[in-house]
């Protein structure tokens, strides 16, 4: 008897709190909703231009390297082409090949440059996770649930949550509506890095990293197959609309070793007639130039601006 | 299956309602094939080695009750050797075999013993520990031997301690195994906010300072000093929520079908002393070691000296309970080491703090709470990191303490990480300090409403979905 009754007050207790949480998650969710779409500047808005709005000549892909590395003004005036720098913090090929996806909806391009770092394609399930990034998105556009579900085998069922979307943009968010004042402005996606990272820093930098190559020479490294699908599918998805592709590594602080994953790049590359692959982690021209870097990975205003023109002049 | 996954929502959801809708006599089996079902969502033909050393132990027990004397500790031996055999062979053997092949190759011998290539079966430590635990209790006389086969197994295999425990003691869990758990809305409830309580610490806190963590440990020549210390308080903090966490998850699971499983932490970094800390850390293994190795080696009724002895012998196989390699034998002792040196200091700090006025003595609490904090953040290093030699080399780049830390992508990544600690230190302080202030057991219920929604939102709006499993599955 007891026990029924203590069943029936538990039973009546859940579905006020089921009805409460479902209440508190619409409303937090549409809250999180409007002051995420909201922002005008930042990281979250310049994702949201990316693939709601950039419809232009000239497309740069890629991650913070891509972001700091190709200067819109000098492509765009020497090219004599529209453009729109894409890139994203900490991203990988499969954001790439997403956000390429989304934009190739709305527009063809006449070029894209693909900015790829030298460990693409190396094992890291962290370029997976990343793509929560596009969370906010999947209402609008639904083609992007084919690469959330790749974040967790339950993806798409978290969906029923309003908030769930916007999970981890909370602080960003607020902090780029209070501060909006103060974030640098890009220009056409694009962010140059005004600092230069000090000479001992760099020294220190290179004797780690001897180390790092060292250790990383004995590993046998394995390759993300997966990722290979999406670098291959995005060179595809060019080749298909005939589009110029140029698919780069740009410049590094240090010459990089020729490690697997980096041999593979130009491979799959020179498989697309459509795509020049370029690498300048071996350029004399920025290699040990500590004065063109900001920090130990991208260049400064200075070596994006060098990096563009001799870019620009090769591409014409 | 993991317990921070969607697999674990459905499957507890399931078995807690199929719990409660079977008749009691067949209670047991459904918790036994749901224990096996989750058991073998990791690597199904690991369950195997369980089943052997559940049908060894049960054997065992029964055998060691009927018999005296020497064929009693004959028993109880082969059973240990039975189960020591299944850990040493899984996860020491290579070990060994690296450090017999160290030593052929500096008298110029070649070592032919071949290497295993076998995975470890997830939680084998734990419920290893867990059948030691029955025949030694068995063989003592304090535990009669169970009869019951499948309550045995479930001893054993009771799915919410079964991979990172708790390490539970036969007198406790047997007894509640065979009687009849009558659904109590206070045992559903009280379950169901500790489980949201572990599920706050691990994806709140846990995962969101394992990112950082993660880029900074597997490569420790890129990181100067400040980024290892700053990495390494991360550490301690994200392992005590990774598996407290853990444990908080297996208890409220265990209490919505009404078993009480013991208590495992106890807010360990608010101790103020290592023997404090210990007393509050891994409470289920720490007893396993005080009851089943220390206090046979002579515990506290021997001389000093012998029983420094015995407190580091106990660490440095604690050490080796978590892994087999040198960084947890080096962990190992670091705390015997602590622990002796507590102890030696022990008599004259009592004095010192007594002569000590109230304000003086509540500081110097507090110097000696992040004293044990910076010795424990210290040793977790060896504990974290992937070799010996990066031990090393993180302990090194120390001197370089002082540079701008490596901050992963800035607000984003560093401001989570502060929410989080501060939120987890804020409620732990006032479990610790003021008791009596509840919010999810308030007497009112808007507040103990408000409060469960309120943690949940927090998870849902901070906490990280796809971190990996549990750090302690490993052991």
């Amino acid at each position: 008897m007891m026990e029924k009754l203590s069943l029936k007050i538990f039973l009546r207790n859940l579905a006020i709190f089921i009805a409460l949480l479902f209440l508190c998650d619409r409303l937090i969710g549409f809250a999180l909703e409007k002051s995420y779409f909201s922002l005008k500047i930042g990281q979250f808005a310049q994702t949201t231009y990316t693939l709601d709005k950039a419809a232009p000549d000239i497309l740069v892909f890629g991650s913070s390297r891509a972001l700091h590395h190709y200067s819109s003004e000098i492509l765009s005036t020497k090219l004599q082409k529209s453009i729109y720098n894409a890139g994203s913090d900490g991203q990988f090929l499969p954001y790439y090949c997403a956000a390429q996806e989304v934009i190739l909806q709305r527009k063809i391009p006449k070029i894209i440059i693909l900015d790829v770092n030298i460990w693409e394609l190396g094992p890291n399930e962290s370029k997976y996770i990343k793509l929560a990034s596009l969370l906010p998105y999947v209402g609008e556009h639904p083609l992007l649930k084919k690469y959330t579900s790749e974040i967790s085998d339950f993806e798409n069922i978290k969906f029923i949550s309003k908030t769930y979307p916007y999970n981890s943009t909370l602080l960003i968010s607020t902090y780029d509506h209070l501060f909006s004042n103060k974030l640098p402005e890009d220009d056409r996606g694009y962010f140059p890095l005004v600092r230069t990272i000090p000479k001992n820093q760099f020294q220190e930098y290179k004797e780690q990293q001897r180390i790092y190559n060292e250790k990383r020479a004995k590993q046998n490294i394995k390759i993300d197959e997966k990722a290979m699908v999406y670098y291959r599918e995005f060179l595809q998805r060019c080749k298909d609309l005939k589009i110029k592709t140029y698919v780069i590594i740009s410049p590094t602080i240090l010459k990089e070793p020729k490690s697997k994953e980096k041999i593979l790049l130009e491979i799959i590359a020179k498989d697309y007639p459509n795509v020049t692959f370029l690498d300048y982690s071996h350029d004399d021209n920025y290699n040990n130039h500590y004065q063109l870097f900001a920090d130990e990975f991208h260049l400064n205003n200075l070596g994006a601006e060098k990096f563009s023109k001799e870019l620009a002049d090769r591409i014409k | 299956m993991l317990f921070n996954s969607l697999d674990f929502v459905f499957f507890f959801v399931i078995v807690t309602i199929l719990y409660y809708v079977l008749p009691f006599k067949s209670r047991w089996f459904l918790l036994l094939a749901a224990s096996c079902y989750f058991y073998m969502a990791f690597v199904p033909v690991y369950i195997l080695i369980l089943g052997f050393t559940i049908i060894v132990d049960y054997l065992a027990g029964i055998y060691i009750e009927k018999s005296v004397g020497k064929k009693r500790k004959l028993l109880l031996i082969c059973s240990l050797i039975a189960n020591i055999g299944i850990l040493a062979i899984f996860k020491y053997y290579n070990f060994i075999n690296d450090n017999i092949s160290f030593l052929a190759t500096s008298v110029n011998l070649q070592n032919h013993i071949p290497y295993l290539n076998i995975l470890l079966p997830i939680g084998l430590s734990f419920h290893t520990f867990q059948a030691m635990s029955y025949t030694i209790e068995v063989y003592r006389g304090n535990q009669k031997a169970e009869k019951h086969f499948g309550i045995y197994s479930l001893y054993v295999m009771f799915y919410p301690q079964l991979v990172a425990g708790p390490i539970e003691r036969p007198q406790n869990i047997l007894p509640q195994l065979h009687m009849k758990h009558q659904f109590s809305y206070a045992n559903m409830s009280e379950g169901l906010k500790q489980m949201a309580w572990g599920f706050f610490k691990k994806l709140v806190v846990a995962d969101r300072l394992s990112i950082y963590v993660d880029t900074v440990y597997p490569n420790p020549e890129l990181h100067n000093g400040s980024t290892v210390v700053l990495s390494s308080i991360f550490f301690a903090i994200q392992i005590y929520c990774d598996f407290s966490g853990y444990s908080d998850i297996a208890i409220g699971a265990a209490r919505t079908m009404g078993f009480d499983l013991m208590t495992n932490f106890k807010r360990p970094y608010f101790a103020k002393s290592i023997s404090e800390f210990w007393g509050r850390w891994h409470i289920s293994l720490s007893t396993w070691f005080r009851d089943y190795l220390y206090i046979p080696l002579g515990g506290n009724r021997v001389k000093i000296s012998r029983r420094f002895l015995n407190l580091f012998i106990v660490f440095i196989i604690s050490g080796l309970w978590h892994g087999a390699s040198y960084n947890f034998i080096i962990w190992g002792a670091l705390h015997g080491f602590y622990q002796i040196i507590g102890l030696i200091i022990k008599r004259p700090l009592n004095v010192f703090e007594d002569k000590l006025p109230r304000f003086g003595l509540m500081t110097f609490n507090l110097f000696k709470g992040i004293f044990v904090f910076l010795i424990v953040t210290f040793a977790w290093i060896f504990f974290r990191a992937n070799t010996l030699s990066d031990s090393f080399q993180l302990i090194s780049n120390l001197k370089t303490f002082g540079q701008m830390p490596f901050l992963g992508n800035g607000v984003n990544q560093m401001g989570h990480c502060v929410i989080a600690i501060i939120l987890l230190f804020t409620i732990e302080y006032f479990m610790e300090f003021k008791p009596s202030f509840k919010m999810m057991d308030n007497k009112y219920p808007i507040v103990r409403y408000a409060s469960v929604v309120g943690l949940l939102f927090i998870i849902l709006i901070f906490g990280v979905f796809n971190g990996g499993q549990f750090i302690y599955f490993q052991f």
